[in-house]
């Protein structure tokens, strides 16, 4: 088992009203799963990413990753933890804008303090088809394109897991297919775990298991 | 190497506020290089100027002079100079030796009588040291065996004398007699303190010798160097030969205690300005930092959620803050030399000071420019610690949902 979460419930306390955008949530996710986790918005889609991508604590319940409780770990070990089992695109695409596309992939093994091998780097910019990019900065790229450096980032590290929070959403629906055609691919090919969320059912129609989640509770 | 890169592309980027925080850290920097500046140019002045009017570098002294010299003079004489000056005179460093004697004693010019006190010395090299002030009508004195004075220009009022006319010295002779000389008035000088222009006078030493009866004999030996710079590297020197001879000695920096407490007062003064400056420039930069970090929240959940620690997080903000504070230094510097530049090309900047046009220049001390540098730099990162503290500690879900 990846991932097990169990009895995840997430309350967020707005003053004096409590908001429940999770309720006693039980996933488990397989290595080489192709997961989309579908709901309108509201529905606690990101929160449940962010709980499973050890960026947020759930309020009840708990995460295992490879049998390690995420709960029990201090912020640096987290962090190193995220940056070597974890990866993750954002709707937004939330590249550095002052980085190049090579700077950008480059990044997560930038800040392990190690020598970087920038064969990997230029191996996984090639894998999303952006080789002759290296020296472009996010601005001078389309949304697809942005969106494939973001990929190609999250994949650099051979993580156990990459988090896609609504990764087509601000694309339009030709870049879109191409984007979750790409992610299936590198399933297909590389094994790599994915889970991401959407709301929009052809591009949930490409996943291997779609979870629904309304309300904060999942619909199986 | 990272932060450095990082850093500097975040200040191109955001090139409008970072501008305004380095042209503050500039303003910051030109104001106390300038400032120390003028204090350092205006304190060498001062101290060269009391160098060289009749102070020295150096002053020898029978042994014992400075304890009981005042209260019986003539038993604290140095016998024979002699050898004593040619022994000094083989140190290449030192450009003059001379010998003096202070005296004091009622000058008269036959209606009006004065109280008087003097330097005695050789009118070739007192001349060449430039003591007895300024010289404002007549000539310096002629040679070591004429008859001739110098007298403050409150002297000559007091005494209604003119160049040329003559006037007679009186004084107590080392066995307790009084004996007079007459000495024709060859210049009139003023140093701008008036109460040394009633009171000093300067004649050739043998004309002292004489009057008070005192052979050869002289209260003591006056240093110039070639450069003050030397002051301490000759000290060993100056103090075996002191031993070699009984002699007692003192510095420039003893002997001149008005520069002392001004140069003190000074620092005190430039330090006030320092901290000044530097307090509003902690406050600009944090500012900065503070409006950065709000542009900046989505990116720094990013990078956390991509793994970058919190002490890195904070490090990024912290290097650009110094980048800005050492290019703003730089900048800062390099204005500061632009005017200093300039100041010296035209000779100075003029100033009128009580109606005396003066030129002033401004020479920043070499520490001074180290220690401004560093200061500024190490205050932009300062400033900037609190706040990336704060970026650091910023959850990751709510900077990501951040808009």
């Amino acid at each position: 088992m990846l991932i097990r979460a169990e009895n995840v419930s997430k309350i967020y306390e707005m003053g004096k009203v409590e908001i429940k955008a999770l309720q006693n949530v039980n996933l488990d996710i397989e290595k080489g799963d192709f997961i989309s986790l579908m709901g309108p918005s509201g529905a606690g889609k990101s929160t449940l990413l962010h709980i499973i991508g050890c960026l947020d604590n759930p309020t009840e319940g708990s995460v295992e990753i490879y049998g390690q409780k995420i709960q029990n770990m201090k912020d640096s070990q987290l962090s190193v933890f995220r940056n070597r089992h974890i990866g993750f695109i954002f709707q937004s695409f939330n590249l550095m804008s002052v980085l190049n596309v090579y700077e950008n992939v480059e990044y997560p093994l930038m800040i392990r303090k190690k020598k970087v091998d920038k064969e990997k780097v230029f191996k996984t910019i090639e894998s999303v088809g952006l080789l002759d990019y290296l020296k472009h900065r996010p601005d001078e790229l389309s949304g697809g394109q942005r969106q494939r450096v973001a990929i190609a980032r999250a994949l650099v590290t051979d993580p156990d897991i990459i988090l896609a929070d609504e990764p087509t959403a601000n694309l339009d629906s030709k870049t879109g297919e191409k984007i979750i055609s790409l992610l299936l691919e590198l399933n297909s090919i590389h094994n790599v775990t994915f889970l991401f969320s959407t709301h929009n059912d052809n591009v949930a129609k490409y996943a291997k298991r779609v979870i629904h989640i309304l309300d904060g509770q999942l619909q199986q | 190497m990272f932060y450095l890169m990082i850093g500097f592309r975040n200040i191109i980027k955001n090139f409008r506020r970072s501008l305004i925080t380095m042209i503050s850290i500039m303003i910051g920097m030109v104001a106390c290089l300038l400032t120390q500046g003028f204090f350092n140019w205006n304190i060498n002045e001062l101290r060269e100027s009391m160098i060289h009017n009749g102070v020295g570098h150096y002053q020898f002294y029978a042994n014992g002079f400075s304890k009981y010299g005042n209260e019986d003079p003539y038993q604290y004489l140095i016998d024979d100079a002699s050898p004593i000056i040619k022994k000094l005179q083989t140190i290449p460093q030192i450009q003059l030796v001379t010998t003096r004697m202070t005296f004091s004693g009622i000058l008269s010019s036959g209606n009006h009588s004065t109280v008087v006190t003097g330097e005695a010395g050789n009118p070739e090299k007192e001349k060449k040291l430039n003591a007895g002030s300024h010289l404002i009508q007549g000539t310096y004195l002629n040679s070591k065996n004429a008859n001739e004075i110098m007298i403050g220009d409150g002297v000559a009022r007091k005494l209604s004398v003119k160049i040329g006319d003559t006037v007679t010295l009186m004084g107590n002779m080392k066995d307790g007699g009084i004996n007079a000389v007459d000495l024709k008035v060859t210049g009139i000088t003023h140093s701008g303190y008036s109460d040394l222009d009633n009171l000093s006078v300067m004649t050739p030493l043998s004309v002292i010798q004489n009057l008070l009866n005192i052979g050869t004999n002289v209260q003591k030996i006056v240093i110039l160097l070639k450069d003050t710079g030397d002051t301490a590297r000759i000290r060993p020197q100056i103090t075996e030969i002191s031993k070699q001879y009984n002699l007692e000695y003192q510095s420039w920096e003893t002997l001149a205690e008005f520069y002392q407490s001004l140069k003190l007062m000074y620092n005190i003064v430039f330090d006030i300005i320092i901290f000044i400056v530097l307090a509003i420039v902690t406050f600009t930069i944090s500012n900065t930092v503070n409006m950065n970090l709000s542009e900046r929240f989505r990116e720094i959940g990013t990078i956390r959620a991509l793994g970058t620690r919190r002490t890195q997080v904070a490090w990024i903000f912290i290097v650009e803050s110094w980048l800005l504070g050492i290019i703003g230094g730089m900048i800062g510097l390099l204005m500061s030399y632009l005017f200093i530049g300039f100041t010296e090309c035209i000779g100075g900047l003029p100033v009128k000071v009580h109606g005396t046009l003066i030129h002033v220049f401004f020479h920043p001390s070499f520490t001074t420019i180290i220690i401004c540098m560093i200061l500024f730099s190490l205050i932009a990162m300062t400033a900037s610690i609190i706040p990336s503290r704060r970026a650091s500690k910023i959850s990751i879900s709510e900077a990501l949902r951040w808009v």
